[in-house]
């Protein structure tokens, strides 16, 4: 349902963008496309790379599978290195998570309050691993719209607790995915840099092989290579659970 | 030195322009000139200790807190509160500032049932409002280590906004900008500002001011000796005009060459205008003493230059040595105090030569003017006639005197005190020395004590040899909370598991480093992909002594106490012998664990074999056998596992969790089980249709089972032998018994541990040497930061004490035995100012000053000063006494015409170094007084001392003592001294002696 909804509206979208002039296209549509585009598949599991590069260019490469099923379900598994191999991260709900470790054979409940702390060593915030509810979050304009790109400028909306001052999101016309999305602080520098390239349809999703992320003021960088993807499997529920986040 | 008058006087003009022109040019530059205030840069950058300091400062972001605390009677209020998160959230908008910790934006994490709560202390926009939540914030903030004495102070008056400021930014611009922020805020509390950010500020702008108030002043000094020595403008201006060109082009040229000011330098501008002020005095007083004939002015001018110009030059070179030798100093300050100051000094002494002359030809001819002074010398005059009957009657006593200084310095030298902490450096009323206090007695100190660790810091043989040293730290008195990354993996292993130590294997340590990794704190603890890493703790003194005296103990526990290899072994493995042996070894480590651990939490009397007699129980059968109470704990935590989400085998009947356990009882009773007898049990007693759709679930169950089983017997035998330590624990405080009862279960976990990690010694002597298998993981460790470079600075200090004032000796020695043409005379002349020198360390020690950067410069620059007084002195008594006096007589005259010249020159230079106290850099205070003390002992020194010394030991380089002709002689003698002074008065180097001609006269005609 999401996905036809989606694809349907990147179409119109696209179309109004050969028909009409910029101000007819309304920025809420474009980031509610993005959004679905981001969501449309039903589940994924993914495996990838991950290299975490500090200022003195020292690189830290990671292994890890992601299983997600719907905006509430995820679950993440390192698979190396070796001494890290099978600590998993389930997220549930917005507070509750899940970490196992196996060195100890122990599942730990995590209760986090705090959505800015970094994710584990890399330049994503627990947030930014949630982003895909642009809508609910934030108030678009169109800043400007080039050949390739909606540039749109995300003001977070008042209620919700998201910690940027604001984002600048490079929305691709043709994918409806961001190629670029600028993060600023709540004084107006600017924080960090996501660029997402190399997007390849797989299972009929466009998604991006090469994410990277970086902290312009830590000068510290995350690098995300896609190795493989699978979507829609039907992941059934019981994956998402206690017990099977010790299985790996 | 004719010629080079004429030379003067013939190219006045371009001499003139040219001095204009440099002057303009070199105030220009001066608007370049700025304060450097980093002490840092005042080391040399390539001595190994200041790289390692920089690069670890780069790596960790060690020496870049800047740290503001608000003060009041409790800081657990709202209004406190919000000014501390206002100005906390400001903080984070600079730029410059990479972290901000502070009570209002400070990670929490809390242990719940199964698992940990993160969260802030203080959610972000919800400061508690009522009272009742502000008391359970202030409670349960001051119970956690975390914060109490972090972040805020033990009894709850002052809280703590810590910024960490990012390498190769300017710190004090950034400290300035805080400052700006924190000002702009409202609130009643009181606010200190500390750290060297902070710092650094404060030390520019006291320079700044200190220069502003204190080079007036001196001016001002030296235009009163002036006017009262010569009671004319051009007398003033002319002395005057020469020291402020020659401080404005060294100066300039500082700027120019882009030479920062320091807090040794900056005394340069004073210094020059209290000394240099001497050589125009000389040469205009020599130029009012000619003014009587009626030869044309240029003539007139160029004839006193020419007579003046060499003690001028003499002096000047004795002066400029005293300070050229600290170019051999290992502190670039100093050094460049060295280049500068000498440089000052031979411009005002050549523009003395030439300005002075060059301008009196361009003014008007003046007539000479009587001198009204006679008045006022008298009772000076009066005064060294009785000074020279006191020395012929008691020459012995004087040296005596002389002989007493020497010993009384071999007493007293060796306890001088050495200072090299800056902020010792300011009043004890002044904002940043009452910060460093604040920041000592509530917070455990600023300044950090930093040991860097190199290996695979993720090791756990590596962790935990940084783990035991911080408690070897800690035991210290002097050092307050040691940090670093195994504390993190510890605290998070109490978290997660229960237990405060460093998992026993690599994979252990790597689970727990997952959660910790990227956290902000961690940049300060690890570098180089996590193989390097830093222990900090805090100082808790701001005394140098103590300061050293900790290093070295640091120093020589890491040599002893910390091996470099460690030699991995898996104890399952081992055979029987050696497996005992190392874990007796092991038993003898947790005991010294256990007895730091105890003298930190506040008993030191715990007994050694007392407790070696409790862990050598470890694996005795009574203690491997679990007791009831034992079982039925291990029991409930198995029925709780079945029973839980996280089961691979959820079994919800508890008849067959009771049935399981009974069956399991018998393996884990006295050793824990394998896996294949766990799952045996569980396939017999638990029914197939319970994992029927999922027939893995019994092995992941299996293994479940097994690690809590070999947990929870563990945990049962240490928690017994804790308690047992506990029991032969007397006088421990009720209120650090918990946390002493964490620390020791965390020891005495090591003796349970399935791995262990042994140094060399132990690793052959235990035998398991031979063992085919192992692993070697090899650590160095390395004591940086802040105190060893006190150390280093404290012992350059000595070196340049040393250095300089023996440089200083020899030079003027050869300069001195070249002038008198005698090896003893060159000795007897140093006399006095090695009196002078022994005595101000003699006052050093008795007023408590300590040896720091700059009361180590007074020895030379004393040297320097007062070897003039001396060399005036001979070369009157020598010219007297050759003239044919005798040596009584000869004392006489030199005392009542250069002896009072030396008074009264000393006392200018004194004043002009009083005014130094004035100021408000204390090590510049003391500088001041001591130099003064210096004129006084050298001036006293060459006018007692030396004569005393010269008429006991008859030196030759005076002349004949035993002279044969006797009165007859001596009579004619005089009467050709008498002719000769009369129509050579221009040849005397003394030149503030303006009445010494009439004295002479006087003394000749009662003669």
């Amino acid at each position: 349902m999401l996905v036809r909804r989606g694809s349907i509206l990147v179409s119109i979208l696209l179309l109004a963008g050969i028909t009409y002039t910029v101000s007819a296209v309304e920025p809420v549509q474009i980031l509610q496309a993005v959004e679905d585009t981001l969501n449309a598949p039903k589940d994924r599991e993914l495996t990838m790379t991950m290299q975490l590069i500090d200022k003195a260019g020292d690189i830290k490469t990671r292994e890890l599978t992601i299983l997600q099923k719907g905006p509430d379900k995820r679950l993440i598994r390192f698979l190396s290195p070796a001494d890290v191999r099978g600590v998993g991260f389930l997220v549930l709900e917005d507070d509750l998570m899940y970490l196992y470790m196996p060195a100890f054979a122990k599942v730990r409940r995590i209760a986090s309050h705090v959505k800015n702390e970094n994710f584990m060593g890399t330049d994503f915030t627990y947030d930014d691993m949630a982003q895909s509810d642009y809508i609910e979050n934030y108030n678009p304009t169109l800043r400007e719209e080039t050949e390739q790109n909606y540039i749109l400028e995300l003001v977070p909306k008042p209620e919700s607790e998201i910690d940027y001052g604001r984002l600048v999101m490079w929305a691709n016309k043709e994918t409806m995915l961001p190629d670029k999305v600028e993060f600023y602080t709540r004084s107006g520098q600017l924080l960090k840099i996501m660029t997402q390239t190399n997007a390849k349809r797989i299972d009929g999703y466009l998604t991006p092989q090469h994410i990277e992320m970086e902290n312009v003021q830590d000068k510290h960088k995350t690098i995300m290579d896609l190795k493989n993807v699978v979507h829609d499997q039907n992941i059934p529920d019981k994956h998402f659970t206690q017990r099977y986040l010790k299985r790996f | 030195m004719k010629r080079l008058a004429a030379w003067i006087i013939q190219f006045r003009l371009p001499l003139l322009v040219g001095i204009v022109l440099l002057t303009v040019f070199f105030a220009y530059q001066l608007t370049k000139l700025k304060i450097d205030s980093d002490i840092l840069n005042y080391l040399p950058q390539n001595d190994p200790v200041v790289v390692l300091f920089r690069e670890v400062g780069e790596k960790f972001g060690g020496n870049s807190l800047a740290m503001v605390a608000l003060e009041t009677d409790d800081v657990f209020n709202p209004r406190t509160l919000t000014r501390i998160d206002s100005i906390t959230i400001r903080f984070q908008d600079l730029p410059e500032i990479s972290q901000v910790l502070s009570l209002t934006d400070i990670l929490d994490i809390k242990k719940i049932p199964d698992g940990i709560e993160v969260g802030k202390l203080i959610p972000k926009g919800h400061i508690p409002q009522d009272i009742e939540e502000l008391d359970k914030l202030r409670e349960y903030t001051l119970s956690k280590d975390m914060y109490s004495g972090s972040l805020v102070s033990d009894d709850g008056r002052i809280a703590l906004i810590i910024a960490r400021v990012r390498e190769g930014t300017s710190k004090t611009e950034v400290a300035g900008a805080m400052k700006d922020i924190v000002l702009s805020t409202e609130g009643e509390e009181t606010i200190y500002y500390a750290g060297i950010p902070f710092q650094m500020v404060f030390l520019t702008d006291i320079i700044t001011s200190d220069l502003g108030r204190l080079i007036p002043l001196v001016s001002l000094l030296v235009v009163l000796v002036l006017f009262l020595s010569f009671h004319s403008l051009r007398g003033v201006f002319l002395p005057l005009g020469t020291v402020l060109i020659s401080t404005i082009w060294v100066l300039g040229l500082m700027g120019w060459m882009g030479i920062d000011l320091t807090i040794v330098t900056a005394a340069i501008p004073i210094l020059l205008i209290a000394i240099g002020s001497a050589y125009g005095i000389h040469l205009f007083s020599a130029y009012l003493e000619n003014n009587g004939s009626n030869k044309d002015k240029l003539d007139h001018i160029q004839q006193s230059t020419a007579d003046i110009a060499l003690p001028i030059i003499f002096a000047g070179v004795t002066t400029l040595v005293g300070f050229l030798a600290f170019i051999f100093s290992y502190l670039t300050m100093m050094k460049m105090f060295g280049v500068f100051a000498s440089l000052g000094v031979l411009l005002a002494m050549t523009l003395s030569l030439i300005f002075i002359p060059v301008a009196l030809a361009y003014l008007p001819a003046r007539k000479p003017k009587i001198n009204a002074k006679g008045q006022q010398i008298n009772w000076v005059t009066r005064l060294m006639i009785t000074l020279a009957n006191l020395i012929l009657a008691h020459e012995k006593l004087i040296i005596f005197g002389g002989v007493l200084v020497l010993i009384a310095a071999v007493f007293t030298i060796p306890r001088l005190n050495r200072e090299v902490n800056m902020v010792e450096y300011f009043k004890h009323d002044s904002e940043i020395r009452q910060a460093e206090d604040m920041m000592e007695k509530s917070f455990g100190g600023a300044i950090p004590v930093q040991i860097l660790v190199s290996g695979d810091i993720k090791d756990p043989l590596i962790l935990k040899q940084m783990f035991n040293f911080e408690k070897y730290l800690r035991s210290l008195p002097d050092i307050n909370d040691p940090q670093s990354v195994a504390d993190l993996v510890a605290e998070l292993n109490e978290q997660m598991n229960g237990r405060r130590t460093i998992p026993d294997t690599r994979e252990g340590v790597a689970n727990l480093w997952v959660f910790i990794e990227g956290n902000k704190v961690m940049d300060q603890l690890v570098a180089d992909n996590d193989a390097r890493a830093m222990i900090q703790a805090k100082i808790g003194t701001v005394s140098t002594t103590r300061i050293i005296a900790m290093v070295d103990s640091i120093n020589q526990h890491l040599a002893t106490d910390v091996p470099r290899d460690l030699f991995k072994l898996e104890l399952a493995t081992l055979p029987e012998s050696i497996r005992s042996e190392v874990q007796r070894w092991r038993i003898n480590d947790v005991a010294d664990m256990i007895i730091l651990d105890a003298k930190y939490r506040g008993n030191g009397h715990l007994d050694t074999n007392r407790v070696l007699s409790v862990l050598k129980m470890v694996d005795s059968p009574e203690v491997q056998q679990l007791s009831p109470l034992q079982l039925k704990k291990i029991n409930q935590t198995i029925a709780a596992y079945f029973q839980s989400e996280a089961s691979d085998l959820p079994v919800d009947s508890d008849f067959i969790i009771k049935d399981v356990i009974s069956g399991l009882k018998p393996l884990f009773v006295d050793s824990t089980p394998n896996e294949a007898g766990i799952d045996s049990v569980l396939r017999q007693r638990i029914p197939a249709s319970m994992y029927a759709d999922d027939p893995e679930a019994v092995e992941y169950a299996a293994f479940a089972l097994q690690s809590i089983l070999h947990e929870g017997r563990r945990q049962a035998i240490v928690d017994y032998l804790t308690h047992r330590i506990v029991e032969i624990t007397f006088d421990m405080p009720e209120t650090a018994l918990s946390a002493f009862q964490k620390d020791i279960q965390g020891d005495i976990w090591t003796l349970v541990e399935d791995y262990t990690g042994l140094p060399p010694d132990k690793f052959s002597s235990t035998g398991a040497v031979g063992l085919a298998d192992h692993e070697r993981v090899e650590l160095t460790t390395l004591q940086t930061g802040m105190p060893i470079i006190f150390k280093n600075l404290d012992l350059s200090i000595l070196k340049s004490q040393v250095l300089s004032l023996t440089v200083a000796f020899t030079l003027i020695f050869l300069l001195l035995a070249f002038r008198f043409r005698s090896f003893t005379g060159g000795l007897i002349a140093l006399a006095p100012i090695t009196t002078t020198i022994l005595c101000n360390f003699i006052f050093m020690s008795i007023l408590g000053v300590p040896l720091d950067t700059v009361s180590v410069l007074i020895g030379s620059v004393a040297v320097g000063i007062g070897i003039d007084y001396t060399i005036h002195f001979l070369t009157r008594f020598q010219k007297e006494f050759q003239a044919g006096r005798s040596e009584q007589e000869a004392l006489r005259v030199t005392l009542e015409t250069t002896g009072k010249a030396i008074l009264i020159n000393a006392a200018s230079v004194m004043m002009g170094f009083l005014v130094l106290v004035l100021g408000n850099i204390v090590p510049m205070q003391r500088f001041g007084y001591l130099i003064a003390a210096t004129m006084v002992t050298s001036a006293l020194g060459a006018i007692t001392l030396l004569p005393a010394l010269i008429l006991v030991t008859k030196a030759r380089f005076i002349g004949e003592f035993d002279r044969v002709a006797g009165k007859m002689m001596r009579q004619m003698n005089g009467f050709k001294t008498f002719v000769e002074k009369n129509h050579n008065v221009n040849k005397r180097p003394i030149v503030l002696e303006d009445h010494h001609e009439n004295c002479t006269c006087k003394n000749e005609e009662r003669d």
